[in-house]
């Protein structure tokens, strides 16, 4: 696997990548035109000496034409061609030389022409003398012999001046090439720099941003399409992280209040109270109200604790088969009394036979929760329904109410830990704000869901929502490993 | 009836050692783990409140080493950690009873007398407290030969108070026993339903029997007259 590429090393590969293809490119060509040019002139040689053999043969079709003749073709002296000079040699049919350039057999001797020659064209030898030259040997026939015989021509073209133009050439292309490689970089360099330049800028926005510098955000005009959509991600990202930072700190504003609460009762009735001599009952009532404090606290670190704990991935839960419409039925005897003296009735509504797999305590919690949330905010007259019903697998519980209802905006906000609808968190109105979250966390341990649904002045319904029996397996009562509190501690 | 408290934590340990006393027992107290097995060896105690979390030799080990030597006094173990998983080990390693802290006193105290109990739970099928007669059968109440009527929650609320009358039971312990409710519920609510039992059972009469114990709970007792 990659690892991710900084954009320094992304350019340093778009670089390599830019530079080795464009050199590669000139290479072929310089090797193209190489070939070209190489073709070329070896062609030129070759058609000179067909058209000298044919020159030979032309002459040699002359009846009239004697060994005087061929001598004087062959010529005193070696032939100038545009400045290439020529050298024949004939030989009779028995391989007897005939005639031939003066110095032929000490520069191009008879053995340098077994060579036969490829369909590449006539092959290239050597002089004794170490110049190049390009060879060609045929058979043809000497009418103006009696009787006419066959004779064999050997002819040489001197090719140095052609190869010199190979040779500069050449020279001229590794110029080109040495030249290319440097320029291929560099072009190379600064496409790939070029190219990396929004990502680098993306990269000094982002390392800027901390959590002092949340609400900065990428720019994403003048960005190429690919990491314009990019940074909008990133964008999203950053304003998530901000929101949860804002949550972040009003939780620990809020906890501080809370915690400050009753440890401002707990200090201010002491020192009250000590400030003189009592009778033994002033006493005895400030630390029962001490009792009651430590009690408020000892609650809310132990829901504080339960919220931490079912955050745990690791987190199991005890199930047990229950049947719904009796443990709302248990609830319903529970909180009937407090809700008649709210004025509020308490009824229940669901089918008969209806179980599900759940932690019996978790579940009590959670529309325990429920319950105390609706009595608190119906006002006397009005109802709270505990509905259980069923849908294929899944089992719903409603707690409804014909309260005072939560705001449309503030209904997401309700299930943030410590969130009170009344700002002025007052004990009257409600609890610590921890209710709705536990209730959040439960249904995750149930793989469930809560919703609300909520209307100012009409009323508020909850609906717990999970299925009735867990595709886990094997967590029953009776086995004990790596399992959540149950909150009470009571074992008998 | 001997306890011994091995408890490192000065304050708790007072506190363990006052209130049982109080209540009749004979305490004694160690400081750390060493201490504690020794005296633990030599003292034969009807019960042994253990912390877990002790300097030196721990709980566990303390109560495991007793075990093996053959000591088989009841053994209540205290502890800040109430994972389950050390709940599970601890009743597997011979303890009798686990409390997590914080815990309320009236809470040790019923556990302690549970486990000091010779014999098995008794549901007595009839009780009779000052003038105030129950009867389990028939689910009937009468005070002063006056019939009260009460619903079958309520009876059980009585039934409960008084079955362990002179004991204060906290609102946890009453909502757990009488609603078979098993979480942190606002304590309000059993104080309604008390209010409600009182009015019925307590008002018309000059004897109360039901008091209310701040901050702790309720106790239904004669005491004379209110």
């Amino acid at each position: 696997m990659e690892r991710p590429g900084r954009p320094a090393s992304l350019a340093a590969r778009m670089t390599l990548w830019y530079a080795l293809s464009t050199f590669s490119l000139v290479l072929m060509a310089s090797g193209f035109l190489y070939h070209a040019l190489s073709e070329s002139l070896a062609h030129d040689e070759d058609a000179l000496l067909s058209e000298k053999f044919q020159n030979l043969t032309v002459r040699m079709d002359d009846r009239t034409s004697d060994l005087n003749d061929l001598r004087e073709f062959v010529g005193e002296l070696p032939m100038w061609y545009r400045n290439a000079s020529f050298w024949t040699r004939i030989l009779d049919d028995q391989g007897r030389l005939l005639t031939e350039t003066p110095g032929m057999s000490h520069s191009l001797p008879l053995a340098l022409f077994k060579t036969l020659p490829s369909k590449n064209g006539n092959p290239m030898a050597t002089s004794t003398e170490g110049r190049p030259f390009r060879i060609f040997s045929a058979t043809g026939i000497w009418t103006g012999h009696s009787p006419p015989s066959r004779v064999t021509a050997q002819m040489a073209v001197d090719i140095t001046s052609d190869q010199a133009i190979l040779a500069k050439f050449r020279a001229e292309l590794w110029t080109v090439l040495a030249f290319a490689i440097l320029a291929c970089a560099l072009v190379g360099y600064g496409i790939a720099q070029r190219g990396i330049r929004p990502v680098r800028k993306m990269a000094e926005t982002a390392a800027r941003i901390s959590s002092s510098t949340l609400y900065e955000r990428l720019e994403r005009s003048g960005l190429p399409s690919e990491l314009s959509d990019l940074a909008g991600t990133f964008n999203e990202m950053l304003d998530r992280l901000e929101n949860s930072f804002t949550r972040l700190s009003r939780f620990s504003s809020d906890i501080a209040h809370e915690l400050r609460t009753p440890l401002q009762n707990l200090r201010g009735e002491a020192e009250v109270v000590l400030t003189k001599a009592r009778q033994p009952s002033e006493y005895q009532d400030l630390l029962g109200s001490f009792l009651e404090e430590y009690q408020r606290l000892s609650t809310l670190i132990d829901r504080l604790l339960f919220l931490a704990r079912a955050e745990n991935p690791q987190t199991q839960i005890q199930r047990e088969e229950v049947d719904l419409k009796k443990e709302l039925g248990l609830l319903q005897d529970y909180y009937g009394p407090s809700a008649v003296e709210s004025g509020v009735a308490v009824r229940v509504e669901s089918l008969e036979g209806l179980r599900a797999n759940l932690d019996r305590s978790l579940f009590q919690r959670a529309v325990g929760n429920l319950v105390e949330n609706a009595l608190k905010h119906t006002p006397a007259g009005g109802t709270v329904l505990l509905r259980a019903s069923n849908g294929g697998e899944r089992v719903r519980v409603e707690v409804a109410d014909t309260g005072r209802g939560i705001p449309q905006e503030e209904v997401s906000l309700v299930f943030d830990r410590f969130y009170r609808v009344d700002p002025s968190r007052s004990l009257a109105s409600g609890g610590a704000g921890l209710g709705l979250p536990i209730v959040k966390s439960i249904m995750e341990l149930h793989e469930g869901t809560v919703e609300i649904q909520s209307q100012t002045g009409r009323g508020t319904t909850v609906v717990l929502s999970f299925p009735a029996f867990s595709q886990e397996t094997g967590h029953e009562k009776e086995a004990g490993s790596s399992v959540v509190v149950d909150y009470s501690s009571h074992s008998n | 009836m001997k306890i011994l408290v091995v408890e490192d934590e000065l304050k708790t340990a007072a506190y363990l050692e006052k209130g049982l006393a109080e209540n009749g027992y004979t305490v004694d107290r160690a400081g750390n783990g060493e201490q504690g097995f020794h005296l633990a060896l030599g003292g034969s105690y009807d019960l042994l409140v253990l912390d877990i979390m002790l300097p030196g030799k721990d709980g566990w080990s303390i109560l495991e080493d007793l075990r093996r030597l053959g000591h088989q006094s009841p053994v209540l173990f205290l502890t800040a950690r109430d994972a389950v998983e050390d709940r599970v080990r601890g009743l597997e390693s011979g303890a009798d009873d686990y409390l997590v802290k914080p815990f309320a006193f009236v809470e040790l105290l019923a556990r302690v007398r549970t486990l000091l109990r010779r014999n098995p739970a008794r549901s007595p099928e009839s009780l009779k407290i000052a003038d105030l007669e129950l009867d389990a059968v028939h689910h009937k109440t009468q005070r002063s030969g006056r019939r009260i009527d009460l619903t079958p929650k309520e009876f059980s609320l009585l039934y409960l108070l008084a079955s362990r009358g002179g004991e204060v039971l906290s609102r946890t312990l009453l909502a757990e026993k009488v609603w078979d409710m098993n979480f942190d519920s606002d304590t309000n609510v059993v104080d309604v339903h008390v209010r409600r039992l009182r009015s019925k059972v307590d008002d018309a009469f000059e004897r109360k029997l039901i008091h209310t114990v701040r901050g702790v709970g309720y106790v239904l007792e004669d005491r004379g007259q209110s």
